[in-house]
């Protein structure tokens, strides 16, 4: 907390010297240690500096595939970084720690002071001290006789004129000769620093919320095809420590058709302009199918649940045949793409092919080209040469099992290669509609089109207003506390015995305000004009 | 869509270069100025002026007479005011006149710079590092000509024109990019708040860091009578004074980072469905926001104000340029658009 | 990366300069990349779990209309009656063929007793579907439903989770019990039995 008051409220306590304490003053003397200014800053540096691994190293949540390959690669380092939560910073013991013991040091800190605030709100302000002159701005007034200014009327116009300038008064009068007015204004600042903390704890929960009672989901859609909001309809699922499958609201989505746009400027040729999903939706089973346009920035909501557009790429469509002649598999596969031209990998499986599983891995171009060398790559992110090129496995998949195997590897521990590109017959290259007949009479593979497919994420997070409503009262929070000053002021009047009124003031500011010298004048220059306006009028009045 | 206008980026460029001329004559101004400063007489660099008006004395007919005092402050962070050192002086600075005024016009060529690229592009200029980084630089002198106005911080001069020199040649020389459209995942409104506003406030934290480095130098300097450092400080206000300047400074960039944060937040929620997720990017825009909210609490703590306070504003500003170039460069993550390749 | 055809230097550059604009430029951390690389499959799998619902407990009579692969369409009223048990699959599915053997079992055991038995085939094609028939020697026949909306329609009674799912519904045509994952033979089999008795499991 931002504040002097803080300052003089926790006093240093490097010199504590530890008397006897019992387990309750041991206790004690603990809080009071965690909720001191000194814990506070020193917890939020050390959070600072706790947040800085995790953008260094791989993390687990974000990226589990290049945490594991990282401690492959560093056999002797990894395991100790993991042992360390390295990988997984955000939820380890030690960042944890820090930021609980943080939050709790504000929440102690934050109780006393809302209390304090609140008795200050209540309360009016405090009295006028003794010696005015040693506050950091100080001013005397020396209003003529002719005036006829009573030391009441003096402190009412005071009173009246801070009142103008925001300040909340309150009159000592009578009860000695010198009355004066004690006034106080800025009371939003102390209220915004404790709004500002209090809804940091209240992101905090939200954040929670949403962990606990949130999903998130992953589906590949290809076009034409569509999906269900239901844990099955899904390639992966990620539901919250508390989440309630029976919540998942029952929309469909069906992807009608997925247009790209690339620059075609010579200066960024191939880079992507526009991602555009047609879908068709429904919001419940019984509901009229509506259509949606999806894109990147774009989510569709289903009241809670936002579906967003992550990825994209193309899916082949295949015809593999088997030794008997069979059709063994016909449809889409769907490749991932590697790099910004869309050349991507692709592994078509084949299980009920007989009398033998088959297997393909290799590589689909867009835009296939061949080098100076002969080999293929990949000039452009549109389909304008799609080439397929693969090596081709028979045995045993690995599928019958009943263990999942990832669609997008393939395991070759059980499988014998036909060819491929190592191989002195080399490797299946396909153009679109063309077939390869695999060697020894075992099937065929027949390119026969192309469909994109878009990657979806689907989320629902119950905690996400929360968040947005606190950070936003936080922001508030911020920015009153930050830029109103809170200020004090107080005006002492008397009467000299040759009937001039001698008026002196004070200001003391509460926190950093570097207004406070234009304050006093301000309010110096006020009182003057007052003054001088009505001694002027009261000597008319005599004439 | 809008298509690209090459030949109006053609003249962006050239704005550019004519504005990064401009600016380096009035660097030159500025160092020249610094350099006479020694040389000054000594009640040329007294502040200006008492705050307390001419009417504070007795004045026409006498009827209310007022004096006014400020008791002197060592510490500004007790709550207090400090003197107004950072006032205009009487004294006539020819070569600081001369670099004001470059740096003015240098700032409309460079204005017309940013926003020829704008219209060529037909987007709002800051889509990649070459356009952070030109757009960031015109902030930072638009905020230092601002900050002229009311505060005389034309002993940052030289700084500050030296550093949009430098921001201007990184962006022609290492992180050139011609005008393009925005790829997808930038195609938002929230480019517009969440990037001008994070420039923004990256621009107040530049002049800050200005202010702390030269606050640390000039409490050396004030504890250690001996130590002249040539004599290119006379200039510079005391330690008290810039370090309350810089807290304002910093304050309210504070508050425009908490805002970059809040937005980016919001436009990470839109674009991939979740609003925090500890990526590169976040991950440094949270430790620089946590190192100036540590700063802010730091100047109202005992033992932790002025030089500490110092080093830590000086340390959010390392974590800014390291957020900017080390981490948009060198970090994959999902905010990687410097449009390097 | 040995397989790679097109030219290395090309795709170590591509790599490291684009690897936050891969898939397009629209995120870094590619879904589709990290499900490959963590080995995980893309489908959301059970674990078994069998869940009975008390004759009280059952909700409402399944509605549904979809279409087999053969083009007949299929709808509730086809099956009102008699017991009906529901697979969800697909071929590439490892679940989904380790249990296929004993379904096809069950199939020829029940299905002189009139149980019907239909899958609900969420991924494949028909020529796909078929070459999974002719392996496992399954008798029955199959909804294509690569639009989700059978699902969508099953949603409304009991939350399909994992594939395979198998459901068995009761004469009245409501969900008597729910198998999430490879439907063990004898369970299932216990379960047909029961539905085919009018008996209520004690637990529910």
């Amino acid at each position: 907390m931002t504040d002097t008051e803080a300052k003089t409220q926790m006093p240093a306590r490097d010199k504590v010297v530890l008397p006897k304490l019992g387990p309750l003053g041991m206790l004690r003397w603990a809080w009071r240690q965690l909720t001191s200014m000194k814990t506070a800053l020193q917890l939020l540096l050390m959070l600072a500096v706790a947040s800085v691994p995790g953008s260094l190293f791989p993390q687990r949540p974000a990226n589990p595939a290049v945490v594991t390959q990282y401690i492959l690669d560093n056999p002797a380092t990894g395991p100790w970084l993991d042992r360390l939560q390295l990988f997984d910073v955000y939820s380890s013991v030690w960042f944890s720690a820090i930021y609980l013991l943080l939050f709790i040091s504000l929440v102690g800190c934050v109780i006393p002071r809302a209390r304090l605030h609140w008795k200050a709100l209540r309360s009016a302000p405090p009295r006028t001290p003794r010696s005015l002159s040693r506050l950091p701005e100080y001013g005397t007034m020396t209003v003529a006789a002719e005036s006829s200014l009573t030391v009441e009327q003096a402190v009412d116009d005071a009173a009246q004129i801070l009142r103008r300038h925001g300040y909340r008064t309150r009159l000592h009068a009578g009860d000695t000769d010198h009355p004066s007015v004690a006034a106080e204004r800025g009371y939003l600042k102390e209220a915004g620093n404790l709004v500002f903390h209090t809804a940091l704890i209240g992101v905090l929960i939200a954040v929670a919320i949403g962990g606990m009672f949130g999903y998130r989901a992953q589906k590949l859609v290809i076009e034409e095809e569509g999906f269900t909001n239901a844990e099955l309809g899904y390639d992966a699922f990620f539901p919250g420590t508390n989440f309630n499958p029976d919540s998942l609201s029952p929309f469909s989505i069906t992807l009608d058709n997925f247009e790209v746009r690339f620059d075609r400027s010579l200066t960024n040729y191939g880079s992507p302009i526009d991602f555009r999903a047609d879908m068709t939706v429904q919001n419940t089973p019984t509901d009229e199918p509506r259509q949606e346009v999806l894109r990147v920035n774009e989510p569709i909501s289903f009241g809670g649940t936002n579906v967003y557009l992550i990825g994209n790429g193309y899916a082949p469509v295949v015809t593999v045949r088997d030794g008997d002649g069979n059709i063994a598999l016909q449809g889409p596969v769907a490749s991932l793409p590697t790099d910004a031209t869309y050349n991507s990998t692709i592994v078509i499986k084949a299980p009920d092919a007989r009398p033998f599983q088959l297997g393909f891995v290799g590589f689909f171009l867009p835009t296939a080209m061949v080098d100076e060398d002969g080999v293929a790559f990949g000039s452009d992110p549109d389909p304008m040469n799609p080439q397929l090129n693969l090596n081709s496995y028979y045995g045993d998949l690995g599928l019958d099992d009943g263990n999942p195997v990832s669609v997008y590897q393939l395991d070759t521990s059980g499988l014998t290669q036909l060819n491929g590109r190592d191989m002195p017959d080399g490797g299946i290259v396909l153009g679109a509609y063309q077939t390869y007949d695999l060697p020894e009479g075992k099937g065929s593979i027949t390119f026969d089109g192309l469909k994109r497919y878009v990657a979806l994420d689907v989320v629902f997070d119950p905690g996400k207003i929360g968040a947005l409503v606190f950070t936003t009262l936080a922001l508030l929070g911020l920015i009153f506390t930050l830029i109103i000053p809170r200020r004090r002021v107080w005006i002492r009047v008397g009467k000299h015995d040759d009937g001039r009124t001698m008026v002196e003031y004070g200001l003391l500011a509460r926190g950093e305000d570097h207004g406070l010298s234009k304050e006093a004048v301000r309010i110096g220059s006020a009182l003057t004009k007052h003054w001088k306006r009505t001694t002027t009028e009261s000597r008319q009045e005599k004439s | 869509m809008t298509t690209v206008n090459e030949t109006l980026g053609q003249y962006s460029e050239l704005f550019m270069l004519l504005a990064a001329l401009t600016y380096t004559v009035a660097f030159l101004a500025f160092a020249l100025d610094l350099v006479r400063s020694r040389k000054m007489p000594a009640q040329a660099l007294e502040p200006a002026r008492e705050l307390v008006p001419a009417t504070a004395g007795a004045d026409g007919d006498g009827s209310v007479q007022w004096s006014h005092r400020t008791l002197p402050q060592g510490n500004s962070s007790t709550g207090g005011t400090a003197k107004d050192t950072m006032g205009y002086r009487p004294l006539r600075r020819t070569a600081a006149r001369i670099g004001v005024a470059l740096g003015v016009v240098g700032l409309v060529v460079h204005a017309a710079g940013v926003i020829s690229r704008g219209i060529a592009a037909g987007r709002m200029p800051w889509g990649n590092m070459y356009e952070f980084t030109t757009t960031g630089a015109l902030l930072v002198m638009a905020v230092f000509l601002g900050a002229l106005v009311v505060r005389d911080l034309r002993f940052l001069g030289t700084f500050i024109t030296g550093l949009v020199l430098v921001m201007l040649m990184a962006g022609a020389i290492a992180f050139p990019t011609p005008v393009a459209q925005l790829i997808p995942a930038l195609q938002s409104y929230w480019l517009i708040i969440h990037v001008s506003v994070a420039v923004l406030a990256a621009a107040i934290f530049t002049i800050t860091f200005a202010l702390s480095v030269l606050q640390l130098a000039k409490s050396r300097q004030e504890k250690d009578e001996k130590l002249r450092l040539g004599g290119l400080l006379r200039l510079v206000p005391d330690a008290a004074s810039l370090e309350q300047l810089a807290y304002r400074m910093n304050a309210i960039g504070f508050i425009l980072w908490t805002f970059t944060l809040m937005a980016g937040a919001i436009w990470a929620e839109a674009a991939w469905g979740r609003y925090w997720g500890w990526d590169t990017k976040e991950v440094w825009t949270f430790v620089i926001w946590v190192v100036y909210a540590g700063y802010l609490h730091a100047r109202a703590t005992r033992g932790w104000d002025g030089t500490r306070a110092a080093w830590l504003s000086i340390t959010g500003y390392l974590c800014v340029i390291f957020n900017f170039v080390v981490v948009n460069v060198y970090f994959s993550g999902l905010h990687s658009y410097s449009g390097i390749s | 990366m040995k397989l790679l055809p097109f030219r290395r230097r090309r795709a170590a550059a591509a790599v490291v300069v684009l690897a936050s604009l891969l898939l397009y430029g629209c995120t870094g951390t590619d879904p589709l990349a990290e499900a490959v690389n963590a080995g995980t499959s893309n489908y959301v799998a059970g674990d078994g779990s069998v869940t009975e619902y008390a004759s009280a407990a059952r909700g409402g009579t399944v509605k549904l209309t979809g279409k087999l692969f053969d083009g007949t369409t299929v709808t509730d009223t086809d099956w009102a009656g008699k017991v009906t048990v529901l697979n969800v699959w697909y071929a590439a599915c490892a679940p989904c063929r380790a249990e296929a053997p004993d379904l096809a079992a069950l199939h020829a055991d029940f299905g002189p007793q009139d149980v019907q038995f239909y899958g609900i085939n969420t991924r494949d094609e028909a020529p796909t579907s078929d070459a999974f028939g002719r392996t496992f020697g399954i008798k029955y026949p199959s909804i294509q439903d690569r639009d989700g909306k059978v699902l969508l329609s099953l949603t409304e009674y009991v939350p399909p989770q994992a594939v395979p799912t198998t459901l068995v519904l009761d004469k009245q045509g409501r969900v008597a019990a729910r198998i999430l994952g490879i439907a063990e033979k004898s369970t299932l089999k216990a379960i047909i039995t029961d539905a085919l008795d009018g008996q209520t499991p004690d637990n529910s």
